[in-house]
């Protein structure tokens, strides 16, 4: 390489790093924020007010406003439950197993997916905790020690939940701090205003992009990433441990552990699509997120929905073949009895609406793209409500056969938790780098300008 | 005074070279010129991590891993630890018929536990290991390097390396390709390095105010109010239901607790053999003793045990009505104020009298003698009685009807 | 001819030596030798062959799951697009043309059953059936002539795949590499989804029904598990070999180990994974129907309950396959150390390949009766380990032979594929 066209490329990523910074930090350093942001935060907010609402009633009438119920005493919270924590794992799965698996095109979204998976965690912790009935005593799930010298019950997969749900939040906080610190300090050393100034000081510690610390920063992260990885498998499979470990038709199955995790992935990514392809539209980041990205989501969703669907098909074929007749009837009643309008929901949209993921085509439009992972959230969401809905209302004992009707506040609580979730994500996307702006510049070819082979 | 003031000066001092370089590419050969030159104290900085650098600077694997793995190690066996303390030595509570120490079960948390000490160390340790949060650096200080969390790339020698020479090190870095070269001062004194004025001011406020709190509950602790306690959180604690001995406007008798409907039976309290639970035999006292009581000398010690317990206190260990209680009423003069003194049961009238009768008497009491009924299951009451024979029978013995003939001469 | 061939080294070998051909005949007769005397020995113990159908079930399955963990390789480096495992690809590639070769051992498993042995599948005879409600109750899906159906079919996939991958990897060699890339990186997710059905009905044909009362819905996942250990440890010993014969000496590199030693890590994780989660939920609900399964693999006395807390040889087979299977390769392969030491990393490829085989007889073995199983009796073992031995050696040299006679025809590098570039310059963070 001539002198002239090394500094030609020198120049270029020069250019090429300082227009990451220039997009992403603009974003936050904009005293105005895009036309379309301020009204979906009122809504947000507005939302989450809803929730806020609800929440005091709850609280102040009982569990009995929800329609749980002896026959059903696990039917709307845990369903959330389990679909916010499987919401929650795309991220770990995108900023953690795709950066060991070296798929550098993960650099664009992994922000942005990280946080939703906080903020994910954020709204799933608080249906088992507003599901005790009494959430102030929630401490006691924690072994704490206590004047009734009592402990919990560690053999209980509930418990094991507390560790699993707490382990994955504060780690994935730490992750996402840890991966934010060199975008602070990059937000810091931009600013003009003093307080800005002072609070990303703050939040960037001090860092100067030193080559030793990088050196530490980088091992640290790879770690972090090796430990998040395995730590996600963890928690969904405790959670599904929470229905195999009992003996319900229906709940008690093996393959539970493996096949929430692909169902987690599979709804968790929908979500990722669902928000970040009108985030980028909207942020003008299309050059940063780019259509082969979206499209490589589009794949996992793909591989995963049809995880998810091979396990539907295992578990039926088991139930037929275990010749278990209890198990069996659960399966029946799943696709035939009362909430078949539930399990046929979620068969289309979880099995066959990926399947348009097939065509290029699909994988290239932005709406239909959008309007399918919702469809798939939809479907992740009746899964879980088929799951638990369903083999409750038809147990062992006939004479506790049920039709479960939630109620108008199982509905103000779940669609309050998006408030939640929303209002949260709105602030991020407006006050945070909402890409990790120094892994976009190290994983481009431009990281390597000048460097001799 | 004139002492202080010049301790207090404002020193410009030299922190070290700072240059630029175009691009990654570039650093990494300007760190390998640094370090051929043999410099040690000098860093090279760059908005993400170069792939190479490390090599080229020389820089060490960290220990970091080790940290990682011991921390991880450390959780693990906590995490056993706590689970088995807790749950096998200090409250033990059987579950599902499951092992007290259910290994299989632990698992999971103690998964998540090593990950979240593991994930500690990592994250605590990779700052610590790398001096961080730092508030000032000399660096800071400088405007070029601004860019160098954005799109520029630098390498720093500082002043204090043995090899450093301002003029040989600046030609050093130009070799290298450098594109700008600037000396990095900064200002330093007693004043610079204290804690600034409302850092100090912020750490004094935020404890004034973390203290209300606490004196707020050391006056009410210490202070006498006629009102009721603050009931903040209701927790259930008021209910709209009957409790115990209250009363109830709902019936007519107003009273909360009610009686079982007439002819209710407990499960396992119909009690319908009268002989054993009532010492009756066809509606006389008995005579006989019914047939669940063997009549074996495991009965007559079961007898004497429940005796000595629950009757000897007053009618004393040979039923002669002499125990510890009726000593004591006679020695502080208790008949006076209506106390009876406990039979001696030893007595013909007593001995006379029908199995069932004395049965009845455990079982209800009897002027002074409490019910022993609720206290005496009807097996043991049963049992009392045959010792309760059995001492009469000493008591009243002579030799002539009831030591054998053969065994006369030993007591003589 | 392509501009990728300039990207090797000028000295790369990559056409196998004549000590291939040599290794196939070797292996084709010491192959059929071992397993004539192996026949033998099994009709020698006169139980109407039964342990040698047991013993001959689980070097089958082994083999197969060489083969299938070699197809799963091939499939998913091309479903992620993956650049740096070119350079092994071929070896995998190899390794999944012996599915001809495995169908026809495969009739071992099936001919006898249609031609009336039912010392095999208790399923399969007609008067268990019609003793027992719950196998007469599934006699639908497991009966003789469907079984047989679906294996040919389970091949008949695998075979058409793994072949026409091989061919179309053999023409990028030719030409056109960018294309046929594009061309099979397309196929591979359709493939993928006919492998992950095939082989999970595989686990549950050929080795969850031998115990036909007991279920697990993730028993097709702990096979595939197991296929995955065994080809990682495959990718580490079968180049090794090749460079030791000084082929492919400059072009598969330590990172490349590296990475294969990563996922060999992996993949032992996730056996601990599925197997500890189907373990715990049949340990934790204590359902009679499913507790069957460990407590033949744990107590003594299975079926008595009176000795029910004895452990048996098997519970400490058990116990040790937790050691060796797991504990151990988990915890020493976690250091970057002994990944990228070559010779420490091969020692546990073949350490995984040796417990791969025990894990199979784990599986297997335990649903014969006790008196039949090495270990109920000291004096059991002269008898019955001599025929696992000659079993397992006679149909590993068959496959090797094949192997060798695949490797002894083609290039051992895909060497016009378009990625080849970026895994010569592979290299690990």
């Amino acid at each position: 390489m001539s002198s002239a066209e090394s500094a030609t490329a020198a120049a270029e990523a020069r250019e090429f790093f300082k227009g990451i910074s220039d997009s992403v930090c603009g974003v936050v350093e904009s005293d105005t924020a895009p036309k379309i942001w301020l009204p979906a935060f009122g809504a947000a907010v507005g939302v989450l007010g809803m929730l806020v609402v609800t929440l005091y009633i709850l609280f102040t009438t009982g569990v009995g406003i929800w329609g749980n119920n002896n026959t059903e005493a696990w039917a709307w919270p845990i369903v959330n439950f389990v679909f916010w924590v499987g919401i929650g794992h795309a991220g770990t799965l995108i900023s953690a197993v795709l950066f060991l698996m070296r798929q550098k095109w993960r650099t664009s979204i992994n922000r942005a997916a990280e946080a939703m998976t906080i903020f994910a965690v954020v709204c799933a912790g608080l249906f088992p905790v507003i599901h005790t009935g009494r959430p102030w005593l929630a401490y006691w799930l924690l072994p704490i020690p206590n004047d009734m010298a009592i402990w919990p019950q560690f053999r209980s997969p509930l418990a094991w939940d507390v560790f699993a749900v707490s382990t994955y939040m504060t780690c994935s906080i730490l992750f996402w701090y840890m991966g934010l610190v060199p975008d602070f300090a990059t937000l810091r050393d931009r600013t003009a205003s003093k307080l800005k100034h002072t609070i990303y000081g703050i939040l960037a510690l001090g860092w100067r992009g030193s080559a030793r610390q990088w050196h530490r920063y980088e091992r640290a992260y790879l770690i972090m990433a090796a430990l998040c990885t395995p730590l996600v498998f963890s928690v969904h499979s405790v959670v599904s441990f929470d229905f195999a470990v009992g003996q319900l038709p229906g709940w008690h199955t093996t393959i539970f552990p493996p096949y929430f995790v692909a169902g987690a992935i599979f709804s968790g990514f929908a979500m990722v699509l669902t928000l970040m392809v009108p985030a980028r539209a909207i942020f003008n980041m299309k050059h940063i997120i780019t259509d082969l990205h979206v499209e490589n989501m589009c794949k996992v969703i793909l591989a995963t929905g049809s995880m998810v669907g091979f396990a539907y098909g295992t578990e039926f074929f088991i139930a037929w073949y275990s010749g278990n007749e209890y198990e069996g009837f659960t399966f029946l009643n799943r696709a035939f009895g009362p909430f078949a309008w539930a399990y046929w929901t979620m068969i289309t949209c979880n099995v066959i609406v990926p399947q348009f993921f097939w065509f290029k085509k699909i994988r290239t439009s932005p709406f239909i793209i959008v309007g399918l992972c919702i469809l798939v959230n939809v479907g992740m969401w009746f899964e879980r409500f088929v799951i638990i809905v369903t083999s409750l209302t038809r147990s062992f004992m006939p004479g506790s056969w049920h039709y479960y009707s939630p109620t108008m506040y199982d509905a103000t609580t779940f669609i309050g938790s998006f408030g939640l979730f929303f209002t949260l994500f709105l602030l991020f996307l407006r006050y945070m780098p909402m890409i990790a702006m120094f892994e976009v510049k190290g994983a481009s070819h431009h990281a390597h300008a000048g460097v001799k082979h | 005074m004139s002492h202080e003031k010049e301790t207090d000066q404002v020193e410009d001092k030299l922190y070290g070279l700072l240059a630029e370089y175009e691009s990654p590419g570039a650093l990494i050969e300007a760190a390998k010129a640094v370090r051929t030159a043999g410099y040690t104290k000098f860093d090279c900085h760059s908005p993400f991590p170069v792939h190479g650098i490390d090599p080229a600077m020389g820089i060490k694997p960290t220990i970091l891993p080790m940290l990682t793995f011991g921390a991880g190690a450390t959780g693990l066996g906590l995490a056993i630890l706590m689970q088995t303390w807790m749950n096998n030595w200090t409250y033990p509570f059987n579950i599902g018929g499951k092992p007290l120490i259910s290994l299989p079960m632990q698992i999971p948390i103690a998964f998540e536990v090593t990950v979240l000490l593991a994930a500690f160390a990592t994250f605590f340790g990779m700052w610590g290991l790398n001096k961080l949060p730092q508030v000032w650096h000399p660096l800071f200080g400088n405007d070029r390097f601004l860019t160098a969390t954005s799109h520029g790339f630098f390498v720093a020698i500082e002043a204090d390396d043995p090899k450093f020479d301002d003029e040989k090190t600046k030609a050093t870095l130009e070799a290298a390709g450098a594109t700008a070269i600037e000396e990095v001062r900064y200002q330093t004194s007693k004043a610079h390095r204290a804690l600034p004025k409302g850092v100090i001011a912020m750490i004094v406020v935020s404890t004034c105010v973390a203290l209300v709190p606490f004196a707020y509950i050391y006056k009410k602790r210490s202070s006498k109010s006629p009102h009721p306690h603050y009931h903040i959180n209701p927790n259930m604690d008021f209910q709209a239901k009957n409790k115990a001995q209250t009363a109830s406007d709902i019936f007519p008798d107003g009273r909360a607790e009610r009686l079982p409907v007439d002819g209710t039976v407990a499960r396992g309290e119909l009690k319908a053999d009268d002989h054993f639970y009532r010492g009756l035999q066809a509606g006389q006292w008995a005579t006989e003793f019914p047939a669940e009581i063997p009549m074996t000398q495991e009965t007559m010690d079961r007898g004497q045990n429940r005796f000595e317990i629950y009757c000897s206190p007053c009618h004393g260990l040979g039923g002669d009505g002499q125990g510890m209680i009726a000593q004591r009423a006679d020695r502080v003069g208790a008949s006076a104020t209506g106390w009876v003194a406990p039979s001696n049961m030893t007595q013909a009238s007593f001995a006379t009298q029908p199995h069932g009768q004395l049965f009845n008497t455990i079982t209800y009491g009897i002027r002074s003698m409490p019910a022993y009924g609720p206290q005496i299951k009807e097996a043991d009451r049963w049992a009392i009685v045959l010792y309760v024979r059995a001492l009469q029978r000493s008591a009243n013995a002579t030799v002539q009807t009831d030591v054998p003939a053969d065994k006369r001469p030993a007591i003589r | 001819m392509s501009s990728s061939e300039n990207l090797l080294h000028p000295e790369e070998k990559i056409k196998a030596g004549p000590g291939m051909k040599k290794i196939r005949s070797l292996g084709l007769a010491g192959g059929a030798l071992l397993l004539i005397a192996g026949i033998v020995w099994g009709l020698a113990l006169g139980d109407g062959m039964q342990r040698f159908f047991h013993s001959y079930l689980v070097a089958f399955t082994y083999m197969t799951s060489l083969a299938l963990g070699a197809l799963f390789f091939v499939l998913i480096m091309h479903l992620i697009n993956a650049k740096w495992s070119v350079v092994m690809r071929r070896v995998a590639e190899v390794l999944t043309q012996t599915f001809p070769l495995l169908f026809l051992m495969s009739m071992g498993i099936w001919l006898p059953m249609l031609l009336g042995n039912h010392n095999l599948y208790v399923w399969s005879n007609h008067e268990f059936v019609e003793t027992h409600h719950l196998v007469h109750a599934k006699s639908g899906y497991l009966n003789p002539q469907f079984f047989a159906a679906r294996i040919c079919l389970y091949f008949a996939v695998w075979i058409s795949v793994s072949r026409w991958f091989f061919k179309t990897s053999l023409a990028q060699d030719e030409g056109n590499g960018a294309e046929l890339r594009a061309k099979m990186i397309k196929m591979s997710a359709p493939a993928m989804f006919a492998f992950a059905f095939s082989c999970a009905f595989f686990g549950f044909d050929m080795l969850m029904s031998i115990d036909p009362e007991w279920f697990s819905t993730m028993f097709g996942v702990i096979y595939f598990a197991g296929c995955a250990i065994s080809i990682f440890s495959l990718m580490v010993l079968i180049p090794m070999g090749l460079q030791r014969s000084g082929r492919l000496s400059h072009s598969i590199t330590v990172e490349h180990y590296h990475d294969i030693g990563k996922l060999l890590f992996a993949f032992v994780f996730f056996w601990g994974y599925v197997c500890f989660s189907q373990f715990m939920l049949i340990w934790g609900a204590n359902i009679p129907e499913e507790t069957g399964y460990f407590m033949k693999r744990w107590f003594a006395h299975p079926d008595s309950y009176q000795t029910i807390g004895e452990m048996g040889v098997w519970g400490k087979v058990t116990l040790l396959m937790l050691a060796v299977h797991f504990i151990i390769p988990f915890v020493l392969l976690m250091s970057r150390h002994t990944k990228r030491n070559l010779k420490v990393l091969a020692g546990f490829a073949a350490w995984m390949l040796l417990w791969h085989y025990l894990d199979l007889y784990w599986q297997v073995m335990p649903a014969l009766n006790n008196h039949m199983a090495v270990g109920a009796k000291a004096s059991a073992i002269f008898r019955m380990l001599p025929l696992d031995v000659m079993v397992f050696g006679g149909l590993g040299l068959l496959f090797m032979a094949s192997v060798a006679n695949t490797l002894s025809k083609v290039n051992l590098l895909a060497k016009g594929d378009p990625g080849l570039a970026d895994s010569l310059r592979f290299e690990n963070q």
